[in-house]
């Protein structure tokens, strides 16, 4: 636990990244996808991260939400150091902390839209009545409080991302990792879908937005460019 | 974050174990064919061990009733297959045999004679080919005979020669099938005879029906039907019954040693006289058995590792189709440990289901081998639950190569799996 050296940050940031890169192995060949890069993401934050495929702001977005761990570097979520975190610890911290969205949803096909909401909760060890009460508000919220027993496959691609959004915010996480939120929607579906969004945001969670496409881009306050694994811009 | 790390087998884990249970029927119900035919292995050894211990448990039974139904402390005494051709059959045992024998060994409490020899009896219409022993009144003593109805031959009927015979239960249902066999007149080979009792063996014997049997006093068949032996008293075989304060060893040796004397063997020569105990007969007959039951566990134990492959070849192929499903589960926050829980729950649920299949199709062959054998065998129900808990061990041990892949999947890279 590494608080001292960030203690002069009011507040403390959610996420900080101190030098962090990170190589892919593909065969003989070593992809830096990410080369040393230091950003911080503050509680509340609407952040974009924009860049070609590529780029390496997938790695960014994964590292974050510590589905990777960087290969060289320091990754600090609110103020702990996650070196200190076994692979547990890190699978605890997405459950408790962070929400993803993808591009291509990632529902399970076999279980209803409040199943799907409900299944981070099953790891957190909530009650089954609680689940489907907090999955079912959840759903709600996303508008689609009267689709609860619909499979994905009975679903729109929009209804489907506002399920997946729903399944993301049903254990109130401080950080939402979108990954192309809107990459797989037609423009107005996509513009509901980045609604929702920008109203969870809001309502105080910090969002983070992976997209090549400028006008989502736009909708955030602050913009971060990666090009070949470099933070060219962040304002 | 902050959490306390959760307790061992609190609500967390029930409630996660109920929906892994819940997930494991789901995806086997998914891929029903699949799954059925992956358990078929499972199906065959557990439906074996099965069978095995129910003939076994059946087998035991039946040795200890026929143990019963022979008497205990008992000593068959025979004349051995002789090698030695010409001059007269040292080994004929005779009623003077028996008397001298009773009189000899003070712990010997009694000895009965028995001639037998396969006969026809008739009665009306209706005909038994069964097989005639002539003994004395002694034998009710030694082996308890269940008398249906009537009673015993006795003393006197022995003495006078009496034209009367005790009949098995079969051959009483055989012979008179719509009435009472009690008092009626039967012809054992064109000699009328009546019958006096109807009887049954205790228990029911292995070497076929045991009440297939007709009785007679063995004065009356030497005189009507003549001993078939060299010498006119001669017996076929003396049952001999002795006191507990001889052990079956000592009884043996003590018999032995009396016909030694009783007929002039020398030392050097084979003794013509075989003696044989109840107990050694029912040794015999269990070590068969046990030679039966360990070749079929042999059999079962290799369909079972068979088996146990085949669940751990298709959790592997469950994994490697899940792998994306794997993937977002971890996104969203399942511990390694549950990612493996899930897996094992599903390996374990699979090899239940074939457990359940392999009793139900155990329970069926079992009935058949009592339709088609007679043979009182029913479904073991500890070996039920034995095979049962035994399905889940197995199906744990299969699926924790799989289950363990499963948790050490990277996310990203499951993320990724298309």
């Amino acid at each position: 636990m590494n608080i001292a050296n960030m203690s002069d940050h009011s507040p403390m940031p959610l996420i900080s990244l101190r030098n962090v890169s990170k190589n892919h192995y593909m065969g003989d060949n070593i992809i830096n996808a990410l080369k040393s890069v230091s950003m911080e993401i503050d509680p509340g934050d609407h952040v974009a991260i924009i860049g070609a495929s590529g780029s390496g702001k997938s790695t960014l977005m994964n590292i974050m939400g510590c589905l990777d761990r960087p290969t060289s570097g320091k990754l600090f979520v609110s103020g702990r150091d996650t070196d200190e975190f076994d692979v547990g610890g890190l699978a605890r911290f997405r459950n408790e902390t962070v929400g993803f969205v993808f591009q291509s949803f990632n529902l399970m096909p076999r279980l209803t839209a409040l199943e799907n909401v409900a299944l981070p909760l099953i790891y957190r060890g909530v009650s089954r009545a609680m689940r489907f009460t907090n999955a079912a508000t959840a759903l709600v919220k996303v508008g689609l409080g009267d689709r609860l027993d619909h499979r994905p496959s009975q679903l729109s691609g929009g209804q489907q991302q506002r399920v997946a959004i729903a399944r993301a915010l049903v254990g109130n996480p401080s950080l939402l990792l979108t990954d192309e939120p809107s990459g797989a929607l037609d423009s107005r579906t996509s513009q509901e879908v980045l609604d929702i969004l920008d109203v969870v945001n809001h309502a105080g969670t910090a969002l983070v937005v992976v997209t090549h496409d400028s006008s989502v881009a736009c909708r955030a306050r602050r913009l971060i460019e990666i090009h070949d694994g470099v933070i060219v811009r962040d304002g | 974050m902050d959490k306390e790390p959760p307790l061992m087998f609190n609500d967390h884990h029930i409630s996660l174990f109920f929906e892994n249970l819940i997930s494991a029927i789901e995806s086997i119900r998914l891929h029903r064919l699949r799954s059925v035919l992956n358990v078929l292995g499972i199906v065959v050894a557990i439906s074996s061990v099965n069978i095995i211990n129910s003939l076994g448990r059946a087998a035991e039974m039946q040795i200890s009733n026929s143990l019963n139904a022979l008497g205990s402390r008992l000593l068959l005494v025979y004349s051995a297959p002789q090698r030695d051709i010409g001059g007269i059959n040292r080994g004929t045992l005779t009623q003077r045999d028996a008397v001298a024998l009773r009189r000899a060994i003070p712990n010997i409490e009694r000895v009965v004679p028995q001639l037998s020899s396969s006969v026809r009896v008739v009665a009306g219409r209706y005909r038994a080919e069964t097989s005639l022993r002539g003994t004395d009144q002694g034998l009710f003593s030694i082996t308890p005979l269940e008398f249906k109805e009537g009673g015993v031959f006795k003393a006197s009927h022995v003495r006078e020669r009496a034209l009367v015979a005790v009949v098995g239960r079969t051959v009483a249902d055989r012979l008179f099938p719509n009435s009472s066999a009690l008092g009626q007149r039967v012809r054992i080979n064109n000699v009328p005879v009546r019958l006096i009792g109807v009887a049954g063996a205790r228990g029911v014997g292995f070497a076929g029906d045991q009440n297939d049997f007709i009785l007679m006093p063995i004065t009356t068949m030497r005189q009507r039907f003549g001993s078939g032996l060299a010498e006119p008293d001669a017996v076929g075989l003396l049952l001999v019954q002795f006191s507990e304060k001889l052990s079956p060893e000592a009884a043996r040796e003590a018999v032995l040693k009396f016909f030694a004397r009783q007929k002039h063997i020398s030392p050097d020569e084979t003794n013509p006289i075989a003696v044989t105990s109840s107990e050694e007969l029912t040794r015999a007959t269990s070590a068969i058995i046990d030679t039966v039951q360990a070749v079929l566990a042999a059999i079962a134990s290799i369909s079972l590792i068979v088996g146990a492959i085949g669940i751990a070849n298709i959790m592997l192929v469950s994994v490697t189709e899940r792998t994306r499903e794997i993937g977002i589960r971890m996104a969203l926050g399942a511990q390694p440990s549950d990612i493996k829980n899930q897996f094992l729950t599903e390996s374990a649920v699979l090899c239940l289901i074939g457990a359940i299949i392999g009793i139900i199709l155990s329970g069926l062959i079992l009935l058949a081998i009592r339709w088609v054998t007679g043979f009182s065998v029913t479904l073991d129900i500890r070996s039920a639950i034995f095979v049962l808990l035994m399905s889940v061990i197995v199906g744990l041990l299969a699926g924790l190569l799989p289950a363990q892949r499963a948790a050490n999947l990277d996310p990203v890279v499951a993320l990724r799996y298309e």
